[in-house]
């Protein structure tokens, strides 16, 4: 399900937070009322936690993550990060890491077995992140621009692009993430997709200013009607077999 | 220190600047010590060279330091990235290897998915180039020596070497046959086939001369002159001995067979293969010196004649490997019987080298029409050119009236010359399973 928000009177809500499999990162507003809209649709199933990085509310251009890990980058103080583990799973990693490109939810998109990554990124960095959200590392532009992780968003089940990605280069990126995409807007016809709009592989948030056509074709590539926590289906699965056995 | 990396590395580096343009198990030889690790380090080279192409391309996408890549150690960086992304990984190799590519795996893989994508690749396997992936496998033949075992005998050796006997079927590919399985030619008798990767270096069946190792093809001349036993016969240029032993097995083992060459060191080879075959006097000269009007040779009523020719027709087993797809489709056929090869040396086909090849195949053959009591002449090439083939049919038969091609040569066979002439034999690897060959057989015209 796709649920519209704004931060503070803004439609970037993928500026102020980032949203996993796993986990939700939520950043410190005036208000709690972004932070409701999440919790009521997230918090029977995975944490959802308030945090800065870096001292600032802009966790999600500055942090990369997905089921398995999360990379913040080095301004990211002691206190943040322990405050981090403390809240996030167990089975989650967390990795400060030296990058010159600091802003790395700009430079880094990612599901749970993929990432793009700009192009220009450090040697060292790349295997991190490949070593620590366990995904395959793929050095690509979007529509021509570097900034991956502002122009396209995707989950593990499909993927929304910048509107000017031409159609061989959504094959190609649809080939190396092995999922279907589209190219498409957010916000009434903006083109920054990561900017407003944060998914996982059950449900969406996007910025106020979407449109009700926009909000149908993210349900329809991220396959968002019906569709629940994995974990839930699992365990629902589970019983049924058992019940069948 | 040495790895089993850095000795591939070394033969690799020795195949790819292949100077003396020796087989690829040659070259393996000359650099690796002792037999267990050079079986190792040839399967290797073999399945670096096969991926080769796309290594080389993942190499030079992922920008890594190209100083390092480009310089003495590429072979190595081929070698290991091999191992990284096709091979088994390389638990075994120190960690100073490890160092050279571990720090850049991210990047390859993520490079190799890109060109899988890029070449609509499905498998690794379709990564491999067209020419390699599609290279003609021959299967091994083996001719079993009559003159002093038996077919039955061979069969039974074999079965206790785990091989088990098939049926031959119509249009089954040859190339593709299942390990350890025997077959019977179905044209050529007491001729078995045996898979591609057959190993018998070491087997006593050969080094007794129990099987020879001869091509399909190359056992057709001896086949198709069908001398009868106790005549005499002539193999003209007959080094390194297969055919002068098929002869001698279809005679029975009677009669007498002169068997010339002019090569010192190659009829060593020759009086050693057939050296219990009894009856065959090997003499070093040039066919051409011998007198036809020698008292000696008087009663010679057949020749083989198999002269030097471009060995188009043939190269040497995985010579496709060290080709680049570049370097075009021609060689790209790939052939079995190393002596043969060898006989021809490189494959260096100029036009002007095929011309002078076709000239001295003319008066070879000229040279054996002048024997007053030879009756059948048969001439045969290892080539595909049509100069030295057809050609050399054409001119010898304008140019003397005694003999003509006989009709009706080995009528199984469907394959015939090119140009409409029916009485000659081609063989083409692609679809007979054998290397490129050319068999004419000439008789004297009767006297009425």
């Amino acid at each position: 399900m796709a649920v519209r928000t704004a931060f503070e009177n803004s439609n970037d809500i993928g500026v102020f937070s980032k949203l996993t499999n796993s986990y939700c990162l939520v950043a410190i507003g005036g208000s709690e009322n972004f932070y409701s809209v999440f919790e009521s649709e997230l918090a029977d199933v995975i944490p959802v936690i308030h945090t800065s990085i870096a001292g600032t509310r802009i966790l999600g251009s500055l942090t990369a993550g997905n089921k398995r890990g999360l990379l913040v980058p080095n301004t990211t103080s002691d206190q943040e990060l322990q405050h981090l583990r403390n809240s996030l799973p167990d089975a989650v990693r967390i990795q400060r890491i030296e990058e010159r490109l600091s802003a790395l939810g700009n430079v880094v998109a990612c599901n749970d077995y993929v990432a793009l990554v700009h192009p220009d990124i450090d040697r060292d960095t790349e295997e991190i992140i490949a070593d620590v959200l366990g995904v395959e590392v793929f050095r690509q532009t979007v529509a021509e621009n570097v900034l991956v992780g502002s122009f396209c968003r995707f989950s593990n089940q499909g993927g929304l692009v910048h509107p000017k990605t031409s159609i061989q280069d959504q094959d190609e990126l649809s080939s190396l993430l092995q999922i279907p995409l589209v190219a498409g807007t957010v916000n009434r016809g903006s083109d920054m997709i990561g900017g407003g709009l944060v998914v996982n592989d059950w449900c969406a948030f996007a910025g106020l200013d979407t449109t009700s056509t926009e909000i149908s074709v993210i349900e329809s590539i991220f396959k968002l009607q019906n569709a629940q926590p994995t974990s839930l289906v699992g365990g629902m699965r589970d019983q049924l077999i058992d019940s069948f056995v | 220190m040495s790895s089993i990396h850095t000795t591939v590395a070394r033969a690799l580096d020795q195949c790819l600047s292949n100077t003396k343009n020796l087989s690829l198990r040659r070259i393996v030889e000359n650099t690796v010590e002792g037999e267990k690790e050079r079986k190792a380090v040839f399967a290797i080279v073999c399945q670096v060279l096969k991926y080769r192409e796309p290594i080389t391309t993942i190499i030079a996408n992922s920008d890594m330091n190209q100083s390092a890549s480009k310089g003495k150690k590429a072979s190595l960086y081929l070698v290991l990235v091999y191992e990284l992304l096709f091979g088994k990984g390389f638990k075994s190799a120190p960690s100073s290897l490890r160092a050279l590519v571990m720090p850049h795996k991210t990047r390859f893989t993520a490079e190799l998915a890109k060109l899988k994508i890029k070449k609509r690749a499905i498998k690794d396997e379709d990564l491999v180039p067209d020419h390699i992936r599609n290279a003609v496998v021959l299967p091994r033949y083996a001719r079993v020596n009559t003159n002093i075992t038996s077919i039955e005998k061979v069969l039974e050796a074999l079965g206790k070497m785990g091989y088990v006997l098939g049926d031959y079927v119509e249009g089954l590919h040859l190339g593709k046959m299942k390990p350890k399985t025997v077959l019977h030619d179905p044209h050529i008798p007491n001729l078995l086939i045996l898979p591609p990767n057959s190993d018998f270096h070491n087997s006593d069946l050969l080094l007794k001369g129990h099987i020879i190792l001869q091509d399909k093809a190359s056992c057709f001349p001896a086949f198709i002159l069908n001398p009868s036993p106790n005549s005499t016969v002539i193999d003209a240029c007959a080094a390194p001995g297969n055919k002068t032993s098929h002869l001698s097995m279809l005679m029975n083992n009677t009669g007498t067979i002169h068997a010339f060459d002019k090569d010192p060191l190659r009829l060593q080879t020759l009086i050693r293969l057939t050296g219990r075959a009894g009856y065959i006097k090997a003499k070093r000269t040039s066919f051409l010196d011998i007198d036809p009007k020698d008292k000696t040779y008087a009663e010679v009523s057949a020749i083989l004649l198999d002269p030097s020719c471009s060995g188009s027709g043939i190269t040497r087993r995985l010579d496709h490997l060290l080709v680049q797809s570049a370097a075009g489709k021609e060689s790209s056929t790939v052939v079995v019987e190393e002596d043969e090869a060898d006989e021809n040396g490189g494959i260096i086909n100029s036009e002007a080298r095929i011309k002078a090849l076709a000239d001295f195949q003319v008066e070879v053959l000229m040279h054996a029409f002048k024997f007053k009591k030879v009756n059948r002449v048969v001439y045969s090439t290892c080539s595909k050119h049509r100069l030295e083939n057809e050609g050399v049919v054409e001119a010898v038969l304008s140019a003397q009236s005694e003999f003509q091609l006989a009709k009706n040569v080995f009528p199984e066979w469907g394959r015939r010359g090119v140009d409409g002439m029916k009485e000659v034999i081609r063989t083409l690897p692609e679809e007979d399973h054998c290397i490129g060959f050319f068999v004419a057989l000439f008789e004297r015209k009767s006297k009425a």
